[in-house]
């Protein structure tokens, strides 16, 4: 990914909801500073974007434990099994970040837990992010995201 | 809690490769379906979590082999000398909500309930031996599965509060001696290549911990996109192989270029150990993993490692004052000198044999 404003590699992603339209901003460090440059330079970077990002924005809670999101980042713990959606998409880079890059689980799965609508909206998303990542050459998240895909395939297989 | 002979997985005999690797562990981390995670919950969803998962495990036949400890009727010292024998987490002995421990009678399996997590499950056992402590912590996990409500996301597997855990929620740690890489100034290419490969090398008591008489922990980093099973294989098979061959061409290669400062570090240590009156906690740490060394390269044979990783748990300070009811070791001196005297009693047949 690079940099809306020039060609280096973009670093930080920023998703932006204004009037109900959701815009992703990329920018690579120096533009990022730059936006930022009435912060303190010496700030980590992670503190720089939640100044920035509480100070401007309305922050999305968590329906199911009232979690925010510069809560989260501040301990970068989530507060139950409802923030994995309430704060999509800022949650998910966080986990890929922590995960190298990583972009779905595969293995095993509790054999108590399926719901079969849940599961064909994940895979509908899972299709998605496959052609995503095959488009932009990262074909290490393809593969990833393919196994997760055959083990999506398999739990229905067994069902069957 | 038992007196230490009884329990410690990583004392009983030694394991595979255990010139190298002290210990292995496997630790699942998993939370509960419908309920806060632990950082969220209030103090009676936490009490409801810990009776939950304790009255389900006592009564079945895969949980039924723990003895449960309620961490918050236990005493300081108590607390301590789980966290020095590696049964619960400094984080977990620290706070003061409801939380428990569930424990095997021979310690290989412990059960944290609410720490970062609702559960964390960890197996241990001595010496290069992940595949057992992987498949003790599956069976447990396996059970508690069929009859607690697992928190899960279709697309980030098994649900832990830190965004580092998630996905298979599998930590595989290794704890290994590596004094040669050190001595030969190789650790910091380890700690680098360890990096790389989105590996820790950690302290004694792993996060957050110092190195302590060049024991450190090694272990994944990675729990989302890898099955379990790759994370213990490519750590079993790989990585913990190449730091094993590593650290023994650097005691060859010390032994080769120095031999008499390697029989002479030995001896110096094994002096100390055998003669000093006041003994701080580091320095026996450092003293002990000498001797550990001086074992594994033959240099005696009037004692053995098993002797060795007993006293690393025995000379901690919680295990110090819980051997000596009725004498409070209240100053750092006290501490020391009965520190000191275990020693010397302990290794009174290393003495004889150095002369």
């Amino acid at each position: 990914m690079k940099c809306d404003q020039c060609n280096k590699p973009a670093v930080v992603h920023e998703t932006v909801i204004t009037a109900g339209v959701q815009t992703t901003v990329h920018l690579c460090a120096e533009h990022a500073m730059m936006q930022l440059h009435h912060v303190p330079a010496s700030a980590p970077i992670a503190e720089l974007l939640a100044a920035h990002l509480t100070g401007s924005r309305h922050q999305p809670a968590c329906g199911g434990c009232g979690m925010t999101l510069a809560e989260f980042r501040k301990h970068n713990l989530a507060g139950c099994s409802a923030c994995f959606d309430a704060l999509s998409p800022a949650i998910d880079q966080a986990i890929q970040r922590a995960q190298g890059g990583a972009a779905a689980h595969c293995g095993r799965a509790p054999a108590r837990r399926d719901d079969a609508e849940a599961r064909q909206a994940y895979r509908a998303r899972l299709l998605n992010d496959l052609e995503q990542a095959v488009a932009a050459e990262r074909y290490e998240v393809a593969a990833q995201v393919r196994n997760a895909l055959r083990d999506v395939d398999g739990i229905a297989g067994q069902q069957a | 809690m038992k007196p230490i002979e009884n329990g410690g997985p990583w004392l009983g005999p030694l394991g595979r490769d255990a010139d190298v690797v002290v210990a292995s562990r496997v630790r699942l981390a998993r939370n509960l379906a419908g309920f806060p995670f632990t950082n969220r919950a209030n103090t009676a969803q936490r009490r409801e979590v810990v009776s939950m998962i304790r009255d389900r495990s006592q009564g079945a036949a895969w949980g039924r082999m723990l003895g449960w400890v309620d961490f918050q009727a236990c005493q300081a010292e108590q607390r301590t000398q789980m966290v020095e024998r590696h049964l619960v987490s400094k984080q977990f002995a620290a706070s003061d909500a409801p939380r428990a421990v569930g424990v095997s009678a021979d310690e290989t399996l412990s059960v944290m309930v609410n720490e970062e997590d609702h559960l964390r499950i960890q197996a241990m056992y001595s010496g290069l031996r992940i595949d057992e402590c992987f498949a003790a912590a599956s069976a447990f996990d396996r059970g508690a599965e069929s009859a607690l409500d697992y928190a899960w996301h279709h697309r980030w597997g098994y649900l832990t509060a830190c965004p580092t855990n998630v996905g298979c929620g599998i930590r595989v740690s290794v704890m290994l001696h590596l004094p040669a890489l050190r001595l030969t100034s190789e650790l910091d290419r380890v700690r680098r290549a360890a990096k790389e490969l989105h590996l820790a090398l950690r302290g004694f008591h792993g996060e957050g911990s110092e190195p302590m008489g060049d024991f450190y922990q090694l272990s994944n980093q990675i729990t989302l996109g890898l099955r379990d099973e790759e994370v213990v294989g490519e750590l079993r098979d790989r990585i913990i192989p190449q730091v094993i061959r590593y650290e023994r061409l650097a005691r060859e290669t010390y032994r080769a270029k120095a031999p008499g400062a390697a029989r002479d570090r030995f001896i110096r240590a094994a002096a100390l150990l055998t003669h000093a009156r006041l003994m701080p906690l580091d320095e026996a740490m450092k003293l002990l993993g000498r001797l550990r060394l001086g074992i594994a390269s033959g240099l005696t044979e009037a004692i053995d490692s098993t002797l060795v990783h007993r006293l690393l748990l025995q000379v901690q300070p919680a295990h110090l004052a819980l051997a000596r009811p009725g004498d409070p070791l209240e100053t750092l001196e006290q501490q020391s000198a009965a520190r000191a005297t275990l020693l010397r009693d302990a290794l009174a047949p290393l003495r004889a044999s150095i002369g």
